[in-house]
């Protein structure tokens, strides 16, 4: 009889219920086929849930748009702007590259000989005109390079490049001066790369405090290499560095100032991009730009973290909190959050701790200076740097992030593999003489690269014997 | 050796040949309800919007983004088709249908997070809607034929449980999803905020029951199915 039942299944097939019967037994759809719908319902069940808890990007975005147009610096008539001077000096200025392939890498922390070389000669004479525009600038007190805030996020910012430029240009010429011998000559130069780092700030952006950052410290570094490979012993040369080293930065304000406009851009950005006012790719067709389901479930709540973390940065920088007893952990576990945009900020916020570090290398720098003035007037180096108080320094200096005071140590130079390349030189410059460290009780201060921040002193009595000139 | 003892003598086929004779014979009793042609762009369609998550090039992107929403149309119509052609929909159960969908669709669509959504996704996501309406209606309206409910509460109790239980394994997902991650990072009810973190075990637990009784109400509606093609 098992032979007669598919007979009696087809005969049903007339049957209505057998036909839904037969339907249903079926696999109608596969769940791979059905897989877009489960996902689309579940997008649609979150945002049933968040219901209420998002934010429109257009309203959002008219407010930080304003607030992104408060940012701007107030306008500057042309004849008093820095910053028309600068833009007239890329007409005259011939980059290092023109002359030696190698550019700059032979220059920055490298022996002095290098700077009589024909190459570095041509460079500065045939800059000599960019020279005269750059003091020139030097001498205005107001700066506005004209961005265009109101582009938001898209803002382009031409001028960093070319004022990192003209600084290592300044640098190049202040040290073949100081190894000339015109020490006034060089401090003017320092001084000027000190007054193009104040004029980039004028843009109260995080990029530019950044690049601030960068020139002063090509400045500091100016002096360390003159302080270290051109050996100044004469009090009245060591006072002319002094004289034009910017020492009190400002890291607070920096920083205060740095994170308000941050947090205007960063807001600008968010609402820009969920707007669609600002495309993330140009490949796609206006259509698919901005507005996607990412942005419908995650704009809100990044842009309302972005704010949290913006102003928790601002009140603890208010309140000295972040450069006293900076809690990194607590850091580390915020960045650790599973969210895209709002770890950006993060990350940028985590960057004004270089306003600190610039403002130790700066007390470093000047420590520095005193004592070789020290060195100058009692020709041995000081005990301890209480020793310095009050004549050559008006307080015991300090670390500014933990108010520890600072500290001197002898020690001969490491040479030790992965250091880096201009401090081995010195090693076998000195020769194992024990060096003159300047630095900081804490351990956590390091410059990108990892070496330690400090200045060094070379030792007393050395003089510049031409042994630091060999080259590699 | 008598004629019966013949028959009982010859080789009965296997479960395989059985199990194929069996598909045979449901296939040609539901000939009216097959998709025909249409299964190719549904199944295409369904392909190409799987792709969405992948950042392959812009040009799979556009293609997945325009399939999604072709998908859940074809899903709309044929489910569309079945529920008013072949089940014939009561006037109440229809209401129930425009109540359940206004309600459902409003709650999404007049969400403030829609702002932030483009038409083309807003579009997508009305039509997703749409589909889980028509695809649940139907189960449940099968589920009723084959158990031989007629128009009534019961009836209308079961187009319900078949739009809970369409709706379970997303529930399920997404309870996983608020749950789970705050075993491994407990700062993530933090992130997404306690008001969306407590749904997570609630979620879950739908999930859980939603699945249960769809498994429930298939056991007997099989069984059902099955006794009317003769099958037990």
């Amino acid at each position: 009889m098992t032979n007669s039942k598919p007979d009696k299944h087809i005969a049903t097939a007339s049957d209505p219920r057998g036909a839904l019967a037969g339907w249903y037994l079926r696999p109608r759809f596969g769940i791979v086929t059905l897989l877009p719908l489960l996902a689309g319902l579940s997008v649609c069940m979150l945002l049933a849930l968040l219901r209420g808890a998002g934010e429109d990007p257009r309203a959002n975005l008219r407010i930080s748009m304003a607030a992104m147009l408060a940012q701007a610096p107030p306008p500057v008539p042309p004849a008093e702007n820095a910053a028309v001077v600068y833009n007239s000096i890329g007409a005259v200025y011939a980059p290092f590259s023109n002359f030696d392939k190698k550019g700059y890498f032979l220059i920055l922390h490298k022996s002095s000989k290098r700077l009589e070389a024909a190459s570095v000669k041509a460079y500065l004479q045939a800059n000599a005109p960019a020279l005269i525009l750059l003091q020139a600038a030097a001498q205005k007190p107001l700066c506005n390079f004209g961005l265009n805030y109101g582009a938001g996020a898209a803002m382009a910012m031409t001028h960093f490049g070319k004022m990192r430029e003209y600084a290592r240009f300044l640098v190049i010429d202040a040290r073949a001066k100081a190894h000339a011998g015109d020490h006034a000559g060089a401090a003017a130069d320092i001084e000027t790369i000190y007054t193009l780092a104040g004029h980039v700030i004028s843009d109260p952006l995080l990029l530019s405090g950044l690049v601030a950052v960068v020139i002063e410290n090509l400045a500091d570094d100016c002096i360390q290499d003159i302080v270290v490979l051109d050996t100044l012993t004469q009090a009245v040369d060591i006072e002319q560095y002094r004289r034009v080293h910017r020492l009190d930065r400002d890291p607070k304000g920096r920083c205060m100032r740095s994170l308000a406009a941050e947090r205007a851009y960063g807001l600008c950005a968010i609402d820009q991009l969920a707007a669609g006012a600002v495309a993330p790719s140009r490949v796609l067709p206006r259509a698919f730009q901005g507005a996607n389901v990412y942005t419908a479930l995650s704009y809100s709540s990044d842009r309302r973290r972005m704010i949290a973390v913006m102003d928790d940065y601002l009140k603890r920088t208010e309140t000295n909190e972040l450069d006293n007893g900076f809690d990194a952990a607590q850091q580390d576990a915020q960045l650790s959050e599973p969210s895209l945009l709002a770890n950006d900020t993060l990350l940028s916020a985590r960057t004004f701790l270089v306003f600190w570090r610039d403002e130790l290398q700066a007390r470093l720098t000047d420590t520095g200076l005193a004592i070789l003035l020290f060195r100058a007037s009692h020709g041995r180096d000081p005990a301890s740097l209480d020793e310095l108080v009050p004549k050559f320094l008006p307080h015991a200096p300090e670390d500014p992030v933990s108010h520890q005071s600072l500290m001197l140590q002898h020690a001969p130079m490491d040479n030790r593999p992965g250091e880096q390349l201009w401090r081995q030189e010195l090693a076998t410059h000195f020769n194992g003489h024990p060096m003159l460290f300047i630095r900081t009780p804490r351990a956590d201060v390091t410059p990108s690269d990892g070496a330690p921040l400090d200045f060094i002193l070379p030792p007393l009595g050395a003089a510049n014997d031409g042994k630091a000139d060999k080259d590699d | 050796m008598t004629p019966s003892s013949l028959e009982t003598a010859a080789p009965r086929p296997n479960w395989w040949a059985r199990f194929r004779q069996r598909r045979k014979s449901r296939a040609l009793a539901a000939q009216g309800f097959d998709l025909k042609l249409l299964r190719f762009p549904v199944i295409l369609t369904a392909l190409l919007a799987a792709l969405l998550p992948f950042d392959f090039h812009s040009v799979v992107t556009i293609a997945a983004t325009i399939a999604f929403p072709l998908f859940a149309l074809l899903v709309c119509v044929y489910f569309g088709h079945i529920l008013m052609a072949r089940l014939q929909c009561s006037l109440l159960e229809f209401g129930l249908l425009i109540v359940i969908f206004g309600n459902a669709a409003g709650i999404v669509l007049t969400s403030s997070g829609v702002a932030a959504l483009g038409w083309n996704w807003t579009l997508t996501l009305a039509l997703v809607l749409t589909a889980w309406i028509l695809y649940g209606a139907v189960r449940g309206m099968t589920q009723a034929r084959l158990l031989g409910v007629s128009a009534g509460p019961l009836r209308v109790l079961l187009m319900l449980a078949g739009w809970f239980t369409t709706a379970a394994p997303p529930m399920l997902f997404l309870g996983f999803a608020l749950t789970l991650p705050a075993y491994y990072d407990a700062s993530f009810a933090h992130t997404i905020g306690r008001n969306l973190a407590r749904w997570g075990i609630p979620l879950v637990a739908a999930g859980l029951l939603g699945i249960a009784i769809g498994i429930a109400i298939h056991w007997k509606v099989r069984r059902a199915a099955r006794r009317i093609l003769n099958e037990i």
